[in-house]
C-alpha cells in the first residue's frame, strides 16, 4: 500500500515525533508506515485521515 | 535586509530547537513508562529467583506433603504475577512494536514447545537431555534475537 503520510506531515511542518505523539504511536510505527514497511490498522489509518482532514482513500493506496 | 534574514535565521533556530525538544520529551515520556515497566518485571524475576531459592533449600527439609507441595509451587505466584506483567506490557505497546513482540513471543514458545518434545523423545530413547538451565538461558537469547529480527524488518 503507498501512503502521502510524508508529505501531510510536511505540510503541517511537524516531525515523525510530533506527529507519532499525536497519533498515540511510537516515532517506529510513523517511520515504518511513511517507508511503506509497515500497513496502519484500520483505526490508525482512520486516525491518520481524520488528523490530516483528508478522505482515507486520499492518503493510502493500494499498490500495484 | 540583513535585519530581517538574521531575524529570520533567528526564528528558525527557535523553531529547530522547540522541535528538538518536543522530540526529547515525547521519547522520554515514552521511555519513562517503559522504565516503570520493566523495573516490575525485573524485580518480579528477582522475586521468582529468590523463591526458586528457597524452594530448592526448604523443600530437602520438609517432612508433610502439604508442605512439601506449599514450598514446591512457590515459584508459581511471581510466574503468575510476571505473566500478568508481560501481558500488560505488551497490551500497553503501540501496534507495530505489539507487532514485533507477538512475532518474538511467537518464535520462542514454538521453539520451546517443539524443544520440549525433542527432549521428552530423546529421553525416552535412554538419549541424555540438555540442562533445564542451557534452555532457560537459550530461550532468552533467542527472544533477544527474534526481536531485533523482527524490529529490523520495519526499521
Amino acid at each position: 500500500m503507498n501512503n502521502h503520510v510524508r508529505d501531510l506531515r510536511g505540510e503541517q511542518g511537524w516531525s515523525q515525533a510530533d506527529l507519532a505523539e499525536r497519533l498515540e504511536v511510537s516515532r517506529q510505527t510513523v517511520n515504518a508506515i511513511e517507508t511503506g514497511k509497515y500497513d496502519p490498522s484500520l483505526p490508525l489509518a482512520f486516525k491518520i485521515a481524520k488528523l490530516f482532514g483528508r478522505p482515507i482513500e486520499v492518503i493510502f493506496e493500494p499498490g500495484e | 535586509m540583513r535585519g530581517l534574514r538574521e531575524s529570520w535565521n533567528a526564528m528558525e533556530g527557535w523553531m529547530l530547537g522547540v522541535r528538538v525538544r518536543n522530540t526529547i520529551e515525547a521519547d522520554e515520556r515514552a521511555g519513562d513508562q517503559r522504565m516503570r515497566m520493566k523495573r516490575s518485571e525485573a524485580t518480579t524475576l528477582l522475586a521468582y529467583f529468590v523463591a526458586l531459592l528457597v524452594s530448592y533449600a526448604w523443600l530437602p527439609h520438609l517432612a508433610g506433603t502439604a508442605a512439601r507441595v506449599a514450598v514446591a509451587l512457590l515459584p508459581l505466584l511471581p510466574i503468575v504475577l510476571l505473566v500478568a506483567l508481560s501481558v500488560r506490557r505488551v497490551l500497553l505497546m503501540d501496534e507495530l512494536e505489539r507487532r514485533i513482540e507477538l512475532v518474538a513471543l511467537a518464535v520462542v514458545a514454538t521453539t520451546a514447545w517443539l524443544g520440549l518434545v525433542t527432549c521428552w523423545l530423546l529421553q525416552r530413547a535412554g538419549m541424555p537431555v540438555p540442562s533445564a538451565l542451557l534452555g532457560f538461558c537459550g530461550l532468552g537469547v533467542l527472544y533477544g534475537f527474534a526481536r531485533r529480527w523482527a524490529r529490523r524488518h520495519y526499521a
